[in-house]
């Protein structure tokens, strides 16, 4: 009999929908020209994924923490792998929110939108973020210093307002010292230093 | 069967329905919006949704298989109240500008939210940022109509097997994107439109479009597939055209030349609609009795040999009939010939050597059972786009493609072994094959006891062409000849196809015969997913060889030569014939340019831009004293013409097709011609009776009549059977046969199977330090031939709108040229001027140029240099030079 769909809502992704486009059999005829760093991963962690489409996500992860995101090569080299169209390895990974698809900045700054930071006011907090770096949560900076994203809630409510920058749990923060880190870490060469702000290693790694 | 009850109502269905079949059968009507009988189910719309007795919840009747004594509620008020609520949501955000719209009228959101009873929109609508994609011109893209339903996706993926866009992101921001976010036009979209015929609303609708009156299903007028199109009209004009899903080849489905640019070519107001007089100064309109006086004036001079007539594979088997009477009844010679010349008369003189019968040995449709399916030759998924697509199913369902050609088509993505080929070193690599299936003992020594003869000389003369030897020559890899040879020898079902990059060589004939042997060594002919499958180019070119306009057979291939032939002909036309076969269009040119032929009749033929070294061509024609053109356009050939008269185009035509299966299809007009515009056989009557040998015909059917009873090969396929919706593949005997699918079956058309020992020969033309490179020529997918009706269509012009010559990016760095730059290419006979077109698609030292623009016509540079025996110029290989044009 016809195999019946996947019976729920468009979009639903996870190789759901077996593709039936053969694009590639052919590992000789795999002439495309990839970004070196793209080409190194695959000849190395990408290669020793078998070529079946329950790959797909294991390797999306592997390509995004070898190289920090998912740059348009990675898609393509990954379909070519699993025999799949690389439109659909694009469409299985925008449905997940754990995907990058541009290079992050140098320093990743995360702020609170859960309901404790935002009665204390991280909802202003991020408007005056995205004033100074004139991005919205999801972009980077022009000169990539800086990525900003928001989050729900970290799960240190007693901290609120709090913003995270690379791996520094930043407390009860306000407008003038945000504007603070953020000069420090723009002019700031390396990562991970976010001086001049009360750190708190208690919850430290409390995102993760 | 399953019984179930639906609305009380009980109906049967066979095991593997689903409910909604079900629904159907019982002629209940459920609203869906993402079902289509071609596709899988999906279950994305939430529309048809129905009550099952025992079953929780309310399931979509799409996915839900079938189940005996199921019973099954379509309609009650909570049902209702779901699928309006569902509604609403799809309406949350769908702009209401229905009655401007494209798809008005026919949306099914539309037809939905009318059954459903919608009188307004509840729920405040949201501004969705949803992207207008403009780029293609063949179909617009607006995503704010975009239901998410996923039928352009399914489309793309399962009946186009390509997977150029899919459904991006998630939630609110959930759209239809090619790879990488568009535009459409930089993604590998084929322009199909498989996606704009299937989408419900106004998301993806076709330019070029009116709602028809009328639908007329006629055969396309492009390649040899032999799909159908519904051609629609309006009063005099057709204004859309559609796949026709009863097509027993394409059923439903077209490519991009068919859907989008197939009719407004019909009522092009470049169409000759008068006949035209030669003057002084150009032309001047002539009524019909004196264009036809003076024709009939003229060629009265010319009877016998120094007349020549070109026939066309584009115009129908009673045209082509009438045409090859009148040149060799009423101008007394065999000097008539068509374009076949110049892509297939290798195949037809090759295979009829080796089986006894020139043409395709098996239906497309036998690619789908193919466990291997060797390719070579042909791009088919750009020039047989719907045979490509049984190739893309096949290897979908696991078939293997074993593909050897010169350039990175789109094939080579999904071949198991791709062989990259130096032009013009076929007979190598076939040999090559041989040498290690008989080195390995993988031949079927049966059937070559059995059913063929001369295999020992075969043996002989491939034993010195080892994979190393071969690899040498060919330039590909031995161990990829070996891996092709098992492929191919130990499949239990393996077809081969081929096209023009065998055939068109001055060595074409030894290529097909070449191949002939491979198929007789493994026994891979005869059955079903077997053959050998040369893809005939034109859309009547089988049919116009089989109607005899061939200078050395009458139809059928009954030989000039043959006395009986003769006399049966001599009796059926009441005129003494010639048994001097005649002159090759290749050989025409020449014996124009020696003053040998004095007059020429072209009917729907181009050479001016189709023929090898077309300087020469011009010289030719300007040399003669008479030149007579019929054809819908006032093409390059045309304008040298001394009387020009008008024809009609495909879509006023009827009459009969035979496609590259030999299967014969009919087709009815769907509109008049214009103006003045008569068909090709009447006119070629009056022609003939003027010229003092009467001929008159009441209709098409009273031609096919007088052809099959001359034509054994033909003489079963009446007009009434096709009438009938019969399927007919000649040879058909008699009125009770049912045609024959499969050649070869039990027996060679010959008898015994001819093994021919074949000898690698260069290509005719060298490189060499002054023309260093190689140059191939083709066709591509949007456009077809020398550009007269392809490049009147808004749709494929805007898809590529002017020459280019594809080079490899090293050769391109060599001479500092970027993609887009101008540069010059000249051969030996020519140069011409145009954009590069920089990429990996050929090789370092090849170049590949479409014949189809005359702004730089590829054949100003081709060799005419020709085979031996079908004298068939060598269009794939010539030596140039490549330049920065300054």
């Amino acid at each position: 009999m016809k195999k019946p769909g996947n019976g729920s809502t468009p979009g639903k992704k996870g190789g759901a929908r077996k593709a039936k486009s053969p694009i590639n059999g052919s590992p000789r005829g795999a002439g495309l020209r990839l970004d070196p760093a793209v080409a190194r991963w695959l000849a190395g962690a990408g290669a020793a994924f078998p070529s079946s489409q329950s790959s797909m996500i294991p390797m999306l992860q592997s390509a995004q923490a070898a190289l920090g995101y998912l740059p348009r090569d990675a898609m393509q080299a990954i379909a070519r792998h699993l025999l799949v169209p690389p439109a659909l390895v694009e469409g299985v990974a925008s449905f997940y929110a754990q995907f990058r698809f541009n290079a992050p900045g140098r320093h990743r700054v995360t702020v609170c939108s859960g309901t404790a930071c935002y009665v204390r006011g991280s909802g202003k907090l991020m408007d005056d973020i995205k004033a100074d770096l004139k991005i919205v949560p999801g972009g980077t900076t022009s000169d990539g210093a800086v990525s900003l994203e928001s989050v729900s809630c970290f799960g240190a409510c007693a901290l609120a307002p709090v913003v995270v920058v690379d791996d520094k749990v930043l407390r009860q923060q306000t407008s003038a010292s945000m504007k603070k880190v953020i000069q420090d870490i723009s002019a700031g060469p390396s990562k991970g230093k976010a001086r001049g702000t009360r750190s708190t290693s208690a919850v430290r790694g409390a995102r993760k | 069967m399953l019984n179930l009850t639906i609305n009380g109502r009980s109906v049967a269905v066979e095991q593997g329905k689903t409910v909604l079949d079900a629904c159907r059968s019982a002629r209940v009507y459920v609203p869906t919006l993402c079902d289509d009988p071609d596709l899988d189910p999906y279950g994305a719309c939430r529309l048809c949704i129905v009550k099952v007795e025992g079953l929780r919840g309310l399931p979509s009747a799409c996915t839900t298989p079938a189940a005996d004594g199921m019973k099954v509620t379509t309609e009650d008020p909570e049902l209702l109240e779901v699928r309006r609520w569902t509604m609403q949501l799809l309406l949350a955000d769908h702009p209401l500008d229905c009655l401007t719209c494209a798809q008005c009228g026919s949306c099914g959101l539309q037809a939905a939210a009318e059954y459903l009873g919608i009188r307004e929109r509840v729920l405040q609508p949201m501004a969705r940022e949803a992207k207008i994609d403009d780029s293609n011109p063949c179909y617009a893209i607006d995503m704010r109509k975009c239901i998410l339903c996923g039928l352009c996706v399914r489309a793309c993926d399962e009946i186009q097997h390509l997977g150029a866009i899919d459904l991006v992101k998630r939630g609110y921001a959930s759209a239809v994107e090619p790879f990488g976010a568009g535009p459409i036009r930089g993604s590998i979209c084929e322009s199909c439109g498989e996606c704009v015929e299937r989408c419900p609303t106004g998301a993806l609708t076709t330019r070029q479009y009116l709602r028809p009156e009328n639908e007329v299903s006629t055969v396309c007028p492009y390649c040899g597939t032999g799909c159908r199109i519904l051609l629609g009209t309006r009063g005099n004009t057709v204004v859309s055209a559609r796949g026709d899903h009863a097509a027993p080849v394409s059923r439903g489905r077209l490519c991009v030349k068919g859907r989008f640019g197939s009719f407004e070519f019909v009522s092009s107001p470049d169409r000759l609609k008068t006949p035209l007089i030669r003057t002084a100064d150009g032309f001047r309109e002539a009524t019909w009795d004196e264009a036809l006086d003076l024709v009939a004036r003229e060629l009265k001079k010319y009877r016998g040999d120094a007349f020549g007539g070109l026939a066309s594979a584009k115009v129908t088997n009673e045209d082509n009939y009438v045409f090859q009477k009148f040149v060799r009844a009423a101008m007394g010679t065999n000097n008539v010939d068509h374009c076949a010349r110049l892509c297939h008369s290798s195949t037809v003189a090759g295979l009829a050597l080796s089986f006894g019968s020139g043409a395709m040995t098996n239906p497309s449709d036998d690619l789908l059972d193919a466990e291997v399916i060797l390719v070579t030759g042909s791009n088919t998924t750009e020039n047989h786009p719907i045979i490509g697509l049984k190739i893309r199913e096949a290897v979908a369902r696991g078939a293997k493609l074993v593909l050897f050609d010169p350039r990175k088509i789109q094939l080579s993505e999904i071949a198991t072994v791709w062989a990259r080929q130096k032009p013009g070193t076929d007979v190598a690599w076939i040999n090559g094959l041989l040498h290690v299936i008989i080195r390995e003992g993988l031949m079927k020594t049966e059937f070559i006891k059995s059913r063929t003869e001369g295999f020992e000389a075969v043996e002989k003369l491939v034993a010195w062409y080892t994979p190393e030897r071969v690899s040498e020559i060919t330039g590909v890899a031995a161990e990829l000849i070996v891996e092709a040879a098992h492929l191919y020898a130990t499949a239990e079902r393996a077809a081969i196809v081929y096209s023009m990059g065998i055939t068109q060589h001055t060595t074409g004939v030894d290529n097909v015969r070449s191949l002939a042997n491979l198929a007789m060594l493994t026994g891979q002919i005869g059955r079903p997913g077997t053959g050998v499958n040369p893809l005939r180019g034109q859309n009547n070119v089988q049919g116009a060889c089989d109607m005899g306009s061939l200078p050395d057979v009458f139809t059928g291939y009954q030989k000039v030569a043959d006395a009986a032939a003769r006399a049966k002909f001599e009796k059926g036309w009441g005129v003494k014939l010639t048994d001097k076969p005649g002159l090759m269009v290749t050989q025409m040119f020449p014996a124009a340019l020696d003053g040998k032929i004095k007059a020429l009749y072209i009917m729907g033929e181009n050479p001016v831009l189709s023929d090898a070294d077309i300087t020469h061509v011009v010289k030719a024609l300007e040399k003669l004293e008479f030149l007579v053109v019929q054809d819908i356009f006032l093409t390059e050939t045309a304008k040298l013409a001394h009387v020009v008269l008008p024809a009609s185009s495909y879509a006023e035509r009827d009459g009969n097709y035979t496609n590259t299966e030999r299967r014969v299809q009919m087709t009815k007009p769907a509109v008049p011609p214009p103006g003045h515009a008569r068909r090709d056989w009447e006119i070629i009557c009056d022609v003939s009776t003027a010229l003092g040998y009467p001929m008159s015909y009441a209709s098409t059917a009273a031609v096919d009549e007088e052809m099959r009873g001359l034509t054994p090969s033909y003489a079963g396929i009446s007009h009434a059977r096709l009438e009938a919706g019969a399927q007919l593949h000649w040879p058909c005997a008699s009125e009770d046969h049912l045609g024959t699918p499969i050649l070869h079956r039990e027996q060679f058309t010959r008898g015994l199977g001819q093994f021919h020992p074949v000898e690698y020969q260069p290509a005719a033309e060298e490189t060499d330090a002054s023309f260093p490179v190689v140059l191939t020529t083709g066709r591509m997918l949007e456009h077809y031939h020398t550009g007269t009706m392809t490049r009147r269509s808004k749709g494929l012009h805007g898809l590529v709108p002017g020459p280019f010559v594809e080079v490899n990016g090293a050769d391109a760095k060599k001479i500092r040229v970027k993609d887009g730059d101008s540069v010059r290419v000249t051969s030996r006979r020519g140069s011409i001027v145009l954009a590069a077109k920089v990429g990996s698609r050929v090789d370092a030292g090849v170049l590949f140029i479409p014949f189809h623009f005359w702004e730089a016509a590829a054949n100003v540079l081709t060799n005419s240099a020709y085979d031996p025996v079908a004298r068939i110029p060598e269009f794939k290989v010539c030596a140039v030079r490549l330049e920065r044009a300054p």
